[in-house]
């Protein structure tokens, strides 16, 4: 090609470009949504370290969603899109009448959720269901209770999501993903997912020969997130366990601890029999 | 003040040098996720979590005046990882259905010009992924060849053969475009 061809090729490409995107403008409450979201990982996992907090609770946070995506009466619900209250931390133990009053309603929750896990603080979050157009499907409230290592162990931290969301919201739980259980004519579904994440220089191309062929498994499988973001490569473990019991759904999350299932279990029957 | 300085303010906790980032890069960040995705909701969640990146990595970013590539590094990783996971690398608009709504007033040499820019777009869109946001950085975004390289993470060469293929693709389509009478004659010599 000759050079002026080159050039008007190139003006064109690039008024192509913009022609593409000239009304596309970023929301006037974006940057709200981004502060609140690292208020919210400061907040949950303060004791972590920064690079691999981040993207822990994004998955956290993922999974909390999803497994409200669905598709209610008419709407499809397509992204949820969360605001947490955070002036409202109550960090004593509440009484009901406190959460009712800030969350419009009133979970179960209890002060130990096992002998090892005490009650830390609660915080408060609203959830807007948006269908792909970008308007409001469904609006929720959610109350969270944070749990505490009783030992100090700061890396240790489980968090109740409890989300007062109507059952037609909310996710069947069939995939083979969730191992259920029942409790008092109650399903309970536990799952678990790793993340691993690299450091922001790793090529994609390269993080798929960096896998063991059991990790491609588990990606292949869903159970297996890749994020960027940390100085050296680290792994992470999701554990969740929900239920639904009197229009409200519970989540409990725990992040790398020791856990079992069974032990996610028996904090989940301390909730359902509180 | 200037791109370094509120890069030092934003490492020692000034979260108004933040608020300024991000009011520097917030629509130019939108629109190349826009482009590199294809949708708009998958571009914002990747725009978000590009911030909070940025928030909590900024100090491994050692040489202030580097922001920019290393800002476009985990914007455009960080797409590429939405758009796999939504799989929505699809344009969302029916692009001759929004010709035809807006052409309405639109004089004939518009009208072709929108059309010439459809064709260009949708043959942009049909690229490999990496070939596709080599040309975004470039021709979108004016990043320069060594900074496309430090942020795609390849030699200069490569991205020097990746626009030099991307070039030779869209001349083609436009040829073709004017050859089944989509421009004047005169347009088409003018390529």
């Amino acid at each position: 090609m000759k050079q002026s061809e080159y050039e008007k090729i190139d003006k064109k490409i690039k008024k192509a470009l913009h022609s593409k995107t000239d009304n596309v403008f970023a929301s006037d409450d974006m940057l709200e949504e981004i502060k609140e979201k690292i208020y919210l990982k400061n907040s949950n996992y303060g004791g972590f370290n920064m690079k691999k907090k981040i993207i822990a609770v994004s998955a956290i946070c993922v999974l909390c969603f999803a497994t409200l995506t669905c598709i209610a009466a008419s709407s499809r619900v397509d992204r949820w899109v969360s605001h947490s209250y955070h002036t409202d931390d109550i960090n004593e133990f509440p009484s009901e009448a406190q959460i009712e009053k800030e969350a419009g309603f009133c979970p179960k929750y209890v002060k130990n959720l096992s002998d090892k896990y005490s009650f830390d603080k609660v915080s408060f979050a609203e959830s807007t269901g948006e269908d792909a157009s970008g308007e409001k499907v469904v609006e929720t409230k959610e109350v969270i209770f944070r749990y505490a290592d009783k030992n100090g162990n700061k890396n240790n931290s489980i968090s109740l999501f409890c989300n007062n969301i109507d059952k037609a919201y909310t996710e069947s739980f069939d995939s083979d993903k969730y191992e259920k259980s029942e409790y008092n004519a109650i399903e309970l579904n536990y799952s678990w997912s790793l993340m691993k994440c690299f450091p922001p220089d790793c090529e994609e191309k390269n993080i798929e020969n960096m896998l063991t062929d059991e990790e491609k498994k588990l990606k292949d499988e869903g159970r297996l997130d890749i994020s960027y973001g940390t100085k050296e490569i680290e792994t992470d473990k999701l554990q969740s366990l929900i239920w639904y019991d009197g229009n409200v759904q519970y989540n409990i999350l725990a992040f790398n601890t020791d856990l079992d299932k069974e032990e996610m279990i028996n904090m989940a029957k301390t909730v359902i029999d509180a | 003040m200037n791109e370094s300085e509120i890069i030092k303010q934003i490492k020692s906790g000034n979260e108004k040098a933040f608020d300024e980032l991000f009011n520097s890069y917030k629509n130019i960040a939108l629109r190349t996720a826009y482009l590199i995705t294809g949708n708009l909701c998958t571009a914002e969640d990747a725009v978000q979590e590009t911030f909070i990146q940025c928030y909590f990595n900024i100090n491994s970013l050692k040489n202030s005046q580097s922001f920019k590539p290393w800002f476009y590094k985990i914007l455009t990783r960080t797409s590429w990882s939405c758009a796999k996971k939504d799989k929505k690398v699809t344009p969302v608009e029916n692009i001759y259905e929004r010709f035809d709504a807006q052409s309405i007033d639109k004089s004939i040499k518009d009208y072709l010009k929108n059309e010439e820019y459809e064709i260009i777009y949708s043959e942009i869109e049909k690229l490999d992924i990496k070939l596709k946001t080599t040309v975004i950085l470039f021709y979108f975004n004016d990043l320069s060849i060594k900074e496309i390289s430090k942020t795609l993470g390849c030699i200069e060469g490569t991205v020097k053969s990746r626009l030099h293929r991307a070039r030779a693709i869209l001349k083609e389509s436009l040829i073709n475009f004017y050859d089944i009478g989509g421009g004047s004659k005169n347009e088409t010599i003018r390529i």
